[in-house]
């Protein structure tokens, strides 16, 4: 039993640590972005669409934060 | 023609009076919305009674082809019954809504995935399919937000993609097999794929995953305890029904189970943060159900039954929290343990089921998934899954409940009880059915592995089984407090596979619209520059006699009848470059 115990710790603080490394040392670094990643990048796009066809811009942010 | 020529039946349809009592919802007047809301999930109940392995709904639209309505069995049975809880707890906890439009389609959408559980052929199944994704469109574009209104465009395009590969590969199914549902392991080809990338969408298998943490977080609160409970359950219904037995689907079960926690763990947003964790226990599912009858298929039902259960509280307390406090990131919160206490304790208990926690229904539906994989022999893919426990624990369990109730808040300073208002008493009263509902299945777990198709016994409370999760729970937590600094979420947004078409696609389309629009500006400015070539040099033809050298074609004159002669020839070369045109085509 003691062998057993001692296995599914193991088991549980290598996997935990594997984890660990991979989401906060390694995806945290490639795949973390600002909360307002898309929305102010499709806002600005709407802006310069906008202002070329000539209309008013009114505020675009509604919603967003 | 009569009715009863066109329809032939035994028994009520369930998922028809959920569609029928939705529609009813949007059509009277809003003071009978709340009423007829309730009452829906409670008929169709009731007719899940009078539900058996003999009744049947079939609908005629031709003397050669009819759709079959109602094909029951034990499959159906756990899902249906699931179905009809969850949708009573659902529809106890937005009764409250003020949109009877969003309630109308929140009934509809339920209804629809009954259809589907209930589907007796493909023809059936393709028209709730259909029919539930266009009601979950409407759920997701309910809150009217700028964000939701994109998602819900985002998750029609990404279930129309889908639903196409569905209707593609369904279409060329009839055509081979007929409407009857059978399953496809070990067919492969054209069918087999379309139909797996039709179904793998709305399971949100990656690459075809983030609809689901783009557009579920950003539904209304009672919105998205539907959307939590029903596409992907489905899902897995149709996948247990055509790929039961696939095994090489262990391995993306298990990558599922893994990619979950792993961006559970970086998630800030509580919906967010749940609906990886959807793909997370998918995961677990996708990869029980690839072993096959028996415990695999068991094992997938069970514990797409356990989840319903628990993803629908962890849902409906973070809707709670959003209600009492506005605030939907763990960031922004902090310590409301004491000031929410009903919501604290169901949380608490749905947070410690999806870990697996002994005497809760994740860890009973867990000892079937477990048992069918290292029956299988797949001790890799056990280890995964193993590890995706783990996972859980640390991302959910421990995270959530320490950062936003128990513990101290990331940003050190707890949530103001000025800020927290109280939470209405049918919410209260829903969350608390649904964590019962976790505990009675998790301590008494043959009332689900009665339900399964094969009635399987996972013998969850062994003293081995029970030491297992404990240790597996008590390493998490020690890696937990290890990295605590590390543990704690940051105001950022993940990109997901979404990135590859809100941005990648996005700049490919842009990149190809430009590029064809300097091909064609190109080959205009050199039409434009031939035609005045030829007007000046070939409608003036002074302009080349004057500029010869040859005296005698320097004084050649044009008055007169020769004064056409430019146009003539201008006439022939056209005719000559059209021919030849026509010549290159021909050949």
């Amino acid at each position: 039993m003691m062998m057993e115990i001692l296995e599914y710790l193991g088991m549980a603080l290598v996997g935990g640590l594997l984890l660990v490394l991979i989401s906060k040392f390694g995806l945290q670094h490639i795949i973390r972005r600002d909360c307002y990643y898309y929305e102010s990048k499709e806002i600005s796009e709407e802006n310069q669409m906008l202002k070329k066809a000539g209309i008013k811009i009114t505020d675009k942010t509604e919603g967003t934060r | 023609m009569t009715l009863e020529s066109i329809i032939t039946t035994n028994s009520l349809h369930p998922g028809l009076i959920m569609i029928a009592m939705g529609l009813l919802v949007m059509a009277l007047p809003d003071k009978f919305k709340r009423p007829v809301y309730l009452l829906a999930p409670v008929l169709a109940l009731g007719a899940l009674f009078g539900i058996n392995t003999k009744s049947t709904m079939v609908y005629a639209i031709s003397s050669k082809l009819s759709i079959d309505l109602i094909s029951f069995d034990n499959l159906a049975l756990i899902f249906m019954v699931a179905y009809c809880i969850v949708s009573l707890i659902a529809a106890i906890y937005s009764v409250n809504g003020d949109n009877k439009y969003e309630m109308g389609f929140a009934l509809i959408y339920a209804g629809s995935n009954m259809g589907v559980v209930l589907s007796g052929d493909v023809l059936a199944l393709l028209i709730f399919w259909e029919l539930g994704a266009i009601a979950s469109c409407y759920i997701v574009y309910s809150k009217r937000t700028r964000k939701s209104t994109r998602a819900s465009f985002r998750y029609i395009l990404m279930h129309g993609f889908g639903g196409n590969m569905l209707l593609v590969g369904l279409i060329a199914y009839m055509c081979k097999y007929g409407t009857e549902i059978i399953n496809l392991t070990g067919q492969g080809g054209f069918i087999f794929w379309m139909i797996f990338i039709g179904v793998a969408v709305n399971a949100a298998v990656p690459p075809v995953n983030s609809w689901m943490p783009d557009a579920y977080p950003e539904s209304t609160i009672g919105g998205t305890v539907y959307l939590a409970s029903f596409t992907t359950k489905s899902a897995i219904y149709v996948m247990i029904r055509f790929f039961a037995g696939t095994e090489w689907l262990v391995w993306v079960g298990a990558f599922m189970a893994i990619y979950g926690v792993c961006m559970a763990l970086l998630e800030n947003d509580m919906r967010r943060l749940f609906s990886y964790h959807i793909i997370s226990q998918l995961g677990y599912m996708v990869a029980s159900l690839a072993m096959g009858d028996g415990y695999g298929v068991d094992g997938a039902a069970a514990h797409a039954f356990g989840n319903i259960m628990y993803k629908g509280v962890l849902m409906m307390c973070a809707g709670a929290i959003i209600y009492a406090t506005g605030k939907r990131k763990i960031t922004e919160l902090g310590g409301i343990g004491k000031q929410m206490p009903v919501t604290a304790g169901c949380f608490l208990i749905a947070s410690l089921a999806i870990a697996g926690m002994p005497f809760l229904n994740g860890f009973a539906s867990k000892a079937l998934v477990m048992h069918a994989v290292n029956e299988g022999g797949y001790a890799l893919a056990s280890f995964l899954l193993t590890v995706a426990s783990v996972g859980t624990w640390m991302s959910i369990t421990l995270k959530f409940n320490y950062f936003v109730f128990f513990g101290k808040p990331v940003s050190g300073v707890p949530t103001p009880k000025e800020d927290i208002k109280p939470i209405p008493v049918n919410m209260k009263i829903a969350m608390v059915i649904g964590s019962v509902a976790c505990i009675v299945t998790g301590v008494m777990p043959k009332l689900v592995y009665n339900m399964t198709p094969g009635m399987t016994d996972g013998h969850p409370f062994t003293p081995e089984h029970i030491i297992e999760y404990i240790m597996l729970f008590i390493g998490g937590t020690i890696i937990f407090f290890l990295f605590i600094n590390r543990m704690k979420p940051h105001d950022e947004l993940s990109i997901d596979f979404d990135w590859f078409y809100r941005v990648a696609l996005d700049k490919f389309i842009e990149w190809i619209s430009k590029g064809t629009y300097a091909v064609f500006v190109y080959f205009d400015k050199v039409v434009l520059k031939s035609c005045q070539y030829m007007g000046n040099h070939l409608g003036n033809p002074y302009l080349w006699t004057e500029a010869s050298s040859n005296k005698r074609v320097q004084s050649m004159s044009f008055e007169n009848e020769d004064r056409q002669i430019g146009n003539v020839i201008i006439a022939i070369i056209f005719t000559f470059v059209i021919m030849l045109i026509a010549a290159v085509i021909a050949l």
